[in-house]
């Protein structure tokens, strides 16, 4: 097991260097110009104010100089300073992090455990009205985008009880409760659609473990139901749903910026979108790197965890 | 003369008119999928509105009406006394004709980015498949690091980058959708280079653009489709994200997510039409399109074939 851990930490750090070398090309090989972008606020501009941002931006050097200092400068976690308050990217981003990661962590829970108790119980109960109901929600959950069911959090309570959630951020450690009331509805919205697939895959698995004879076995030694179901069926059934659930974190981080611009919740996704509007490109650049790493980190512990839920991986030449 | 009678009825009988065969798989298809075909139902509706948005809009979805400002449902302008079914936004717009564009804008990204995206993976896909060795390597290596970004960053980082346009919005789904559909084409692929008449054809010394246009491809077809239609899906909500966030097609084009974004929020207690509207539009329009690449892929994907 911990040779598996290892080779996947390993094989993180190539991946992580195309990831900042992808950041790189996107920034400063694709075709429109940073610098024009830069400038489109002012209402005029002098050529010198253009070769003032380029070399501001150390754009006036070659491009493989410029690529060198960026991977450089990840090393020891350096992302330059903000062309819009002049700190440094990455203290921006570290003291916004806690607060992003505990939403996406929010809503990872709301999804797991959404999708894996109604998975699971629609496929105890196949056929009978709670099992269609899980069905057609878990089919329609998969229509609605992040932001729709984020409105709507807002807007019912306001339309049926004429009452509107407080929208103002609290730090956790300082204000719990109020820290709670716009972190839960914020992560319901994200965790709601992520749910629905696991939801559709863990019913599917269900069904079809439950068929096999290990279960027909454990029934007849007498086992009780719960038993049969929680240690031999549910164990079997969990190892795609824990696939599926990796994949469903693009959705969540994905989830997290809409959800934080919604919600006004000071996160990384929230600081990405602001740093767009304020054409603040190192700060851009750095929270997609941070973003992307987040990502990459929780693939990995998807991974692993994988290997803890079915020893064959860890034998295996994976 | 008798002779192309013949011929005539021959071709007739041997093959009936193509609106016949038409009506009739439609029929067996509402049969067999009935949920796919109200998918479908719901994906043709959405297409007739962005293709004739001119026509059956009542009113020009630009025209700002001042003094019909947010107007209710079912309700008659106060000033113009004119029938709004959907009512009007904060400065006086009428909310059916925009949800009408607003579904042209939608079609017209998303298909031309599931176009642009499907095709471009795809050929990576197979080209990295059929070639494999070193080039496979180095193609999946870039594909992981794309796989790296979750959707929907990616696509507001290449926006960032590039600037707002429609065209841009295109570009930068197209580019996020690739990874997913280079990686299942070459797993497709690979299944099909086992194949022994692949081996024919390298045998008999066809060219490589053969061997991949006419032996491969229409091979991996029934999977590329599949994979379009899921993914249609994501670029539609993708796309809606992205103008809810600001920076999608930008405005006044009328676009989904931008209705259901800015002014519309702060109306929230007085005007909740103004969100719902839009809010339905998306969501029925994921709904039809996920029921259709349900349907879909039940029928044509050759891993599902005979499961249900």
């Amino acid at each position: 097991m911990q040779t598996y851990i290892l080779r996947r930490v390993l094989l993180m750090i190539p991946t992580l260097m195309l990831v900042a070398i992808g950041i790189f090309v996107l920034t400063h090989l694709m075709p429109g110009d940073v610098i024009m972008i830069q400038l489109e606020g002012a209402a005029s501009f002098t050529p010198e104010q253009y070769e003032s941002i380029k070399k501001e931006l150390g754009m006036d050097k070659p491009y493989i100089y410029q690529m060198g200092k960026w991977l450089w400068g990840l090393t020891h976690l350096d992302m330059g300073n903000s062309l819009w308050n002049n700190k440094p990217v990455t203290e921006e981003i570290f003291s916004r992090l806690p607060t992003t990661l505990q939403l996406a962590f929010m809503a990872f829970i709301v999804s797991s455990v959404l999708g894996i108790v109604f998975g699971v119980v629609a496929a105890i109960r196949q056929d009978t009205m709670l099992d269609h109901v899980t069905r057609i929600f878990a089919v329609g959950g998969l229509s609605l985008p992040d932001f729709w069911v984020g409105t709507l959090i807002i807007l019912l309570p306001i339309i049926w009880f004429n009452w509107g959630f407080q929208t103002t951020y609290a730090d956790p450690w300082e204000d719990f409760g109020r820290n709670m009331q716009l972190m839960v509805p914020a992560a319901t919205a994200i965790g709601v659609r992520a749910s629905a697939s696991v939801m559709r895959l863990t019913r599917t698995t269900m069904l079809e473990v439950l068929r096999n004879d290990f279960i027909r076995t454990a029934h007849a030694k007498g086992l009780r139901e719960r038993m049969v179901i929680y240690r031999h069926a549910l164990r079997n059934a969990l190892i795609p749903v824990v696939t599926v659930m990796g994949t469903q974190l693009s959705r969540l981080l994905g989830g997290t910026v809409i959800v934080e611009m919604l919600f006004a919740i000071p996160g990384v996704g929230r600081l990405l979108l602001d740093s767009i509007t304020q054409r603040d490109l190192t700060q851009v650049q750095g929270n997609i790197m941070v973003i992307a790493g987040i990502f990459i980190m929780m693939n990995l512990i998807v991974d692993i965890s994988y290997g803890f839920l079915d020893p064959r991986i860890r034998y295996g030449r994976l | 003369m008798a002779q192309e009678q013949v011929i005539d009825t021959l071709q007739e009988r041997g093959n009936p008119p193509f609106l016949q065969r038409f009506i009739k798989s439609t029929l067996r298809f509402i049969k067999k999928k009935p949920v796919g075909a109200f998918g479908a139902l719901l994906m043709i509706i959405m297409i007739f509105c962005a293709g004739t948005a001119q026509w059956i809009s009542p009113y020009d979805p630009y025209q700002v009406h001042p003094r019909d400002r947010i107007t209710g449902t079912f309700e008659r302008g106060e000033d113009t006394g004119n029938y709004y079914i959907l009512g009007t936004d904060e400065i006086g717009r009428d909310l059916l004709s925009r949800t009408i564009y607003g579904a042209r804008t939608s079609v017209t990204v998303s298909f031309l980015a599931i176009i642009i995206g499907t095709t471009t993976g795809s050929v990576i896909g197979m080209v990295s498949a059929f070639f494999g060795g070193k080039f496979d390597l180095v193609i999946q290596r870039i594909i992981d690091a794309m796989f790296a970004f979750p959707l929907l960053i990616f696509a507001l980082a290449i926006v960032s980058v590039v600037g707002q346009s429609m065209m841009n919005v295109v570009m930068a789904l197209a580019i996020v959708l690739i990874p997913s559909v280079a990686r299942t084409v070459r797993g497709a692929a690979l299944s099909v280079m086992e194949m022994p008449y692949m081996e024919s054809c390298r045998t008999i010394g066809a060219s490589t653009f053969r061997t991949v246009a006419l032996h491969l491809m229409p091979n991996v077809t029934a999977v590329i489709i599949v994979l379009a239609s899921i993914q249609l899906g994501s670029a539609i909500i993708v796309e809606a994200s992205l103008s809810f966030l600001g920076l999608g097609t930008p405005p006044p084009t009328p676009s989904w997510g931008a209705m259901l974004s800015g002014s519309s929020r702060n109306f929230l207690e007085i005007a909740p039409h103004m969100a719902i509207i839009p809010g339905m539009a998306i969501s029925m329009a994921v709904l039809g399109i996920n029921l259709l690449g349900d349907a879909i892929r039940d029928l044509w994907d050759p891993r599902m074939r005979g499961s249900q």
